[in-house]
């Protein structure tokens, strides 16, 4: 069976009357807009179902609390008590110092994973097609490996007890313990990196290609060093393509989840239950119990992040001048 | 085609629908006209063998074992499953302690089916499925708690065998000249601490007139801190994660830690990697408190669940107790691998069973002495332990203190005090009374 994409009109038009046709026009365009539009289908129903439905009862969730009685063992009350979680939130000195702390984390790690994004896709771009083709699949390996898997992976590689990062350090006289509370974060972002450098530099490879190739030879002609190219042609031309993968680099950095429940169970003493937002609010939900207050920290770090990336965008996404 | 297409999306949800509906419908614990009624068993370690020994003894109660993949997935299955109020299985394995899960409205009232069975368990183990004075689960009991040490190791630096947990720290001040700490805290795990003040029969958790005294700075629980803050202050213990089993493996076996506290379910799997020191390990009796007037042992069990919206709770607790109180029961959990039991930490007299627990080669030439430990350990057990209806979260504070104190970030002192606080606030914050 082949798709018919071709428009074709419900009803054969009169073609005597032009009124007619002008409606059957209209008509037939609509089907045709619908008939496009049906293809967002899938994702719509997706969406409503695994995010506005969730969002909806989150917001409905956090206006109540649950509370217990007597002992503790009987039903517990459920009742509205408006932004009482919310206040609770606002005050609540572990999320925020969990926000904080991601917060840093994100300011360091973020520009680092753009930089060498950036490098790396410059380089394949000066290489020949064929050579950029296979090291840029190279380089996307870490990015298709699923995020617990390469976890567990570098969870292994660190371990100073039976890791070989360890012993290897070990013959340059350092003595490194990537678990430790002064290099947790290193080995997180580390991972993080290794996880997510070939796909933002395939994005901003993508928009490498997209630069006429003719502005590098007049540049060339006007003596321009490959340096002065890159500078001044290629990276105000890719912009746009950093900025967005900075957006979804802050998305992502401030509900950072699995990297750090992970290294959790190897190393409690550094990692608390604490240690990242989305860590506390599935604590409270899961280990507490208490949904309702969960469904509100989620809901404040929704619009913090979404404030974040807002404040970012407004400030970074111009067009080159 | 348009509308060829329609008929076949419509085929398509209609068939989607009817197999959800099915799926939906397919509820557990149900009992055709005339068959045997039918119980779901939720749990990641494999029982199958005393589900086919049960169902091959049994014509009125057909059990079917439902493997789960872990403790974590097993939990958040079965809130999922009692919060939709179908397909709710009758037995669960334990995930947590029962008056936290009763709390969770997790559970089922079974006391009716428990109580006439009393004489059948171990005394110590009844408690551990109680909540005031009710069962809302079969009594498990625990497995007896012992101490191995590399003997040796002991013995090459001169060092007297611990009796007493003061004895412990002595050992640890001399082993430690030579490189060797005398015991492993794992900064995950706060059982240790938690075993000492259940030895020393103290709990953090009492009930006082319709209301929950919260006691962490009990006599009993400072006792027991003092141990550790000495150990941890004189940097006598390691903190080797249990959740990176090669590498603590590998740290035991080199000889460089040589006291473990440990029951019998952990014997095989060091008898089956130890390398270097299969052999020189001794049980011994887990050292008192000096001034103890009685020997006693941590003995705090567990239940096996059964969860609330079981259609079936009388014949969950029958299969319940068959399983943890009937020599049937415990011989079918034989392992081949390993030659051992499942322990029966229900029963009143497991020596039948303490031999095959013991494995051949780790304790070496002290292997003949092992069945006098375990037979004592067994018969000391002492449990007033009990917990709080918000003992999870509670416990998940309680590891984030734990590793502060074992690395030297607060005192043990300060631990308790911290988790006192945070107790008694998180039960009124929940509505809950308390007494302090």
């Amino acid at each position: 069976m082949s798709l018919d994409l071709k428009p074709k009109p419900l009803t054969t038009p009169p073609a005597d009357r032009a009124g007619d046709t002008r409606s059957s026009g209209t008509r037939w365009r609509r089907t045709v807009a619908l008939k496009g539009a049906s293809f967002t289908v899938p994702f719509f129903a997706g969406f409503v179902v695994f995010t506005v439905v969730p969002v909806i009862m989150a917001l409905s969730k956090s206006l109540y609390t649950a509370k217990s009685s007597g002992l503790g063992f009987g039903d517990k009350t459920v009742s509205f008590s408006g932004f009482e979680n919310f206040d609770r939130a606002l005050h609540d000195g572990k999320f925020w110092g969990s926000l904080w702390r991601v917060a840093l984390f994100a300011i360091v790690i973020i520009p680092l994973i753009q930089v060498i994004s950036l490098g790396l896709a410059l380089l394949l771009d000066s290489v020949r097609r064929r050579v950029a083709g296979k090291l840029r699949i190279a380089m996307l390996v870490p990015y298709m490996s699923p995020g617990i898997v390469a976890t567990l992976i570098w969870i292994y590689l660190y371990s100073p007890a039976v890791g070989p990062l360890t012993p290897f350090f070990k013959l340059f006289g350092i003595n490194a313990n990537f678990y430790s509370s002064q290099l947790i974060w290193v080995s997180v972002g580390n991972l993080m990196a290794w996880g997510s450098i070939g796909f933002n530099m395939l994005i901003v490879y993508g928009a490498l290609q997209a630069v006429p190739r003719d502005i590098f030879d007049s540049a060339r002609v006007d003596g321009a060093s490959e340096w002065r190219i890159a500078w001044s042609i290629k990276v105000p031309y890719v912009r746009r393509s950093l900025v967005l993968v900075s957006v979804l680099g802050i998305i992502g950095t401030l509900q950072i989840f699995s990297e750090p429940l992970l290294f959790r169970s190897m190393t409690p003493e550094t990692v608390t239950k604490d240690f990242t937002p989305i860590m506390t609010i599935y604590n409270q939900a899961f280990a507490v119990g208490d949904f309702n207050y969960a469904a509100a920290l989620s809901i404040v770090l929704a619009l913090v992040v979404g404030l974040i990336s807002a404040i970012f965008y407004k400030l970074t996404n111009k067009a080159p001048a | 085609m348009p509308r060829n297409s329609r008929r076949a999306v419509l085929a398509g949800l209609a068939l989607c629908l009817a197999a959800t509906a099915v799926a939906c419908s397919n509820d557990t614990g149900k009992k055709s006209a005339a068959g045997p009624v039918e119980i779901d068993y939720w749990g990641w370690t494999d029982i199958q063998p005393v589900v086919d020994k049960f169902n091959a003894t049994h014509t009125d109660i057909k059990v079917k074992f439902v493997k789960q993949a872990d403790l974590p997935g097993t939990a958040t299955a079965l809130r999922n499953t009692v919060a939709a109020g179908s397909a709710i299985p009758c037995l669960a394995q334990n995930f947590g302690d029962v008056p936290a899960l009763l709390s969770e409205g997790l559970l089922t009232d079974v006391t009716d089916y428990v109580k006439p069975a009393e004489s059948k368990f171990n005394a110590t183990a009844l408690s551990g499925a109680k909540v005031q004075g009710k069962y809302y689960g079969i009594p498990l009991g625990t497995g007896p708690t012992f101490m191995m040490i590399n003997r040796a190791a002991y013995d090459k630096y001169g060092v007297p065998v611990p009796k007493t947990w003061d004895d412990v720290i002595a050992a640890g001040k001399a082993l430690k000249p030579h490189g060797v700490q005398v015991m492993n805290l794992a900064g995950e795990d706060p059982s240790t601490l938690v075993n000492l003040i259940v030895q020393a029969g103290g709990s953090w958790y009492s009930v006082q007139n319709d209301a929950w005294k919260v006691d962490f700075l009990s006599p009993e629980s400072v006792a027991a801190a003092n141990i550790l803050q000495q150990l941890v202050d004189n940097g006598l213990v390691a903190n080797q994660t249990y959740q990176d089993r090669p590498a603590l493996i590998a740290y035991f076996d080199q000889g460089k830690m040589v006291s473990l506290p440990t029951s019998t379910w952990q014997l095989t799997n060091y008898e089956l990697h130890f390398k270097k020191t299969i052999g020189d390990w001794e049980p011994i009796d887990l050292p008192q408190f000096a001034g103890a007037t009685k020997f006693a042992t941590p003995a705090h069990g567990n239940a096996l669940l059964v969860p609330k919206g079981c259609p079936h709770p009388k014949e969950a607790s029958e299969v319940g107790i068959w399983m943890n109180t009937t020599k049937d029961g415990i011989d079918a959990t034989f392992d081949k691998t390993t030659g051992a039991y499942a322990w029966p930490g229900a029963m009143p007299d497991p020596s039948p069973w303490i031999d095959a627990a013991v494995p051949r080669k780790l304790f070496g030439s002290h292997r003949s002495e092992a069945e006098a430990v375990i037979n004592k350990a067994s018969a000391s057990g002492v449990d007033n332990w009990l917990v709080g209806p918000n003992y999870t979260g509670v416990f998940k504070e309680l590891q984030d203190q734990w590793a502060q104190a074992v690395t030297k970030k607060i005192t043990f002192h300060q631990l308790l005090e911290n988790m006192q606080k945070f107790t008694v606030d998180d039960l009124k914050a929940k509505g809950i009374n308390v007494a302090n």
